[in-house]
């Protein structure tokens, strides 16, 4: 048997369209408020529904020194370290261990592209060059919000963006395990930033998995997702015993592959159900121990289908289960983080948390405890569920510190 | 997972079991590790990267340049290392993605009618960075966990840690695919790289008796190791996977018995001001 693998996750916090930071978040899931707009985003002509986040230009700057790296994903990210006391717990974490030793690992799957997208609205009639505002290293690239973020933060540890789809930023947080438990690093900020933009939506809309409505997980009457963005942030370190009682731990991760189709779930469910038991295996947890499954949801008739074969399999006795991406969209890159964010809400707010948007539960879906309303009961283990694009699976389990 | 480990350490150590690779004029690991060694002469050559065979026919036809490289050295790295690829987590790295599939989708976003914006369904899926990965889990049939990598110019020396990382924790086998493709025109010219490179490693916590090295890395703040021969530093420099041609050359020669000429640890380029120290052994 493996040493405990269980991680502290002393500080984290979540901007996405329901508000910044969590303090709106935790309300708006409370009060079961939905974040998702009619989409009027950009030049995009889609009959859909989005959920966007406030970063224009005229209020989110970036530091002179980082000006660079200025896009919509940089933007959004920067917004996102802002709340919380975030920063302040990370400059704690600078006091604490050499800043050469704290790793920044954060997922996305859009980085800033978006400015890319607008470069080649604008290219040289005679030679076809982008234009010169094209950044393409500081925007572009699929690492730039990593580099960003760290040089943000002051810090001078290992830094790189995993980037395996909508798992992008739960992955994350089994590489910050392995360096951490390995003594490689000794904090990792890890989360995940994803912002909209026009590949990603005319991408959803050509697979005709986007949402006129909306989105409603698990519901009858599902018909696809609804993008949104997000930027999420954790602190993560070593569990040691001068952790408070009742913090935040990250007990388990689990990861596999489905081995099976690049855009469509393996039709039993094998690599969602391996993930999960691997999440449960690491946290020496078995499956009634968990009280909460903050499920990937994504709202398409195969991903909820598909995920609820795998969720009953893999529980004899049903958990309460549900999805909150009819409040926050589907943010991809960031989904995971999210998921992980709101489930760790789940566990300090004792809610199990119900399913904005979702009216009347879908009864052909193998059987789950969906909740459509928050449930006040206790909850002491959450498993948060991600599923990307390749058939990149990963599951978390949360506990809080006995 | 180490047992007891006083997490002090921060040296990690892996066993390098195979290498696949393809790049300008290094056709394959056995020819490479000659040139590299200096029994053989280098002389650059273009290539065609080869089609995958190894995929359902479907599948094959839908991939481009990225994931027949990547896939390429893959096979040829396992089949070196005599281990089922079923049998393998994967640690895929770049740093650029599929740049032919990327300029496609961006030509056809710049219309700004919606009719014209159509982008197809199989050009979608394979704009994730963790397309290669997909393919090869397909083509392998492997569920074991699979995670996608970048880090700009750093993204093969963070695969790489990635990679000993989860060897020492899984105490399992890993492969490790690090590619990059050339960017057609308009991205050739924000993001220019001089040639197509890929390569590809078995990693194992524990040697066996065909291990070609034994690495030891750590996070250092030496200067990244330039190499001897202009042409090579040339070609290291001209594409973010070929960063690892310092760490292929030290152990070409241990391999070729020359060992002795050259200095037992390399500094690969990391995120700055940190480099990726790799001793040989």
């Amino acid at each position: 048997m493996k040493d405990q693998a269980y991680l502290s996750m002393p500080a984290f916090t979540a901007t996405c369209c329901l508000g910044n930071g969590l303090a709106s978040l935790r309300s708006s899931l409370l009060s079961q408020h939905t974040g998702l707009v009619p989409c009027k985003f950009e030049s995009v002509d889609l009959d859909t529904y989005v959920g966007i986040t406030d970063i224009t230009e005229d209020k989110v700057f970036l530091p002179a020194e980082l000006q660079d790296f200025d896009c919509r994903n940089n933007r959004l990210a920067y917004l996102g370290l802002q709340q919380d006391g975030f920063i302040d717990a990370v400059e704690k974490a600078k006091c604490r261990f050499n800043k050469t030793r704290i790793g920044v690992f954060l997922g996305t799957s859009t980085s800033g592209m978006l400015q890319t997208e607008k470069g080649y609205r604008e290219l040289d009639p005679q030679t076809g060059a982008l234009p010169s505002w094209v950044n393409y290293r500081f925007a572009q690239n699929t690492c730039s919000v990593a580099h960003f973020v760290r040089l943000a933060l002051g810090l001078g540890g290992p830094t790189a963006v995993v980037s395996t789809a909508c798992s992008s930023s739960a992955k994350v947080f089994a590489m910050a395990q392995r360096m951490l438990l390995l003594g490689v690093i000794d904090a990792a900020i890890v989360g995940g930033v994803d912002s909209l933009c026009l590949t990603t939506l005319y991408g959803f809309h050509s697979l005709q998995l986007l949402s006129q409505n909306p989105c409603m997980p698990y519901d009858t009457y599902r018909e696809g997702i609804s993008i949104g963005e997000a930027a999420v942030f954790a602190l993560l370190t070593r569990d040691g015993s001068y952790m408070p009682s009742g913090s935040l731990l990250i007990k388990g991760v689990g990861e596999s592959s489905d081995a099976y189709h690049m855009s469509s779930p393996h039709p039993e469910g094998l690599g969602a159900r391996q993930a999960m038991q691997s999440a449960l295996q690491q946290a020496r947890l078995s499956a009634p121990e968990i009280d909460y499954i903050h499920l990937h949801g994504t709202a398409t008739k195969n991903n909820d289908a598909i995920e609820s074969i795998a969720v009953s399999a893999a529980f004899e006795e049903k958990p309460p289960a549900s999805s909150t991406k009819g409040a926050t969209g589907h943010c991809l890159g960031a989904a995971g983080a999210l998921n992980v964010a709101i489930g760790a809400l789940a566990l300090q707010q004792q809610v199990a948390w119900g399913s904005p948007g979702t009216e009347e539960l879908d009864a052909t879906l193998s059987p789950i405890h969906y909740l459509v309303h928050n449930v006040a009961r206790p909850v002491n283990h959450v498993l948060s569920n991600s599923f990307g694009f390749g058939g990149s699976n990963c599951s978390i389990v949360l506990g809080l510190k006995d | 997972m180490k047992g007891g480990a006083d997490f002090s350490e921060d040296r990690l150590q892996c066993h390098v079991l195979s290498i696949g690779l393809l790049g300008p004029g290094l056709p394959d690991w056995n020819v490479a590790q000659s040139i590299l060694a200096g029994e053989q002469k280098y002389q650059r050559a273009d290539f065609e990267i080869p089609a995958v065979t190894c995929l359902p026919p479907t599948e094959r036809r839908r991939v481009g340049k990225m994931v027949r490289l990547a896939l390429t050295v893959g096979n040829a790295a396992v089949k070196a290392a005599t281990i089922d690829a079923h049998q393998l987590a994967t640690v895929f790295t770049s740093s650029s993605g599929d740049g032919d599939n990327c300029d496609a989708i961006f030509t056809t976003l710049a219309h700004t009618e919606k009719n014209e914006r159509f982008i197809s369904p199989t050009r979608f899926h394979n704009s994730v960075h963790n397309a290669p990965a997909g393919y090869w889990s397909i083509a392998n049939q492997c569920a074991l966990p699979s995670t996608s990598l970048c880090a700009y110019d750093a993204s093969f020396a963070v695969g790489l840690m990635e990679a000993c990382s989860q060897a020492l924790w899984t105490g399992e086998p890993i492969l490790l695919i690090s590619s990059d493709v050339m960017y057609p025109y308009p991205l050739s010219d924000v993001r220019p790289m001089g040639s197509n490179f890929a390569v590809a490693m078995v990693l194992n916590a524990a040697a066996n008796d065909a291990a070609l090295a034994k690495l030891t890395l750590r996070y250092a703040t030496e200067l990244e190791t330039r190499m001897e021969m202009r042409e090579f530093d040339e070609l290291r420099l001209s594409n973010p996977s070929a960063r690892c041609l310092p760490l292929l050359q030290v152990i070409a020669r241990k391999a070729l018995h020359s060992y002795r000429a050259v200095p037992r640890q390399i500094h690969l380029e990391y995120v700055e001001p940190l480099t990726l120290e790799v001793v040989v052994d």
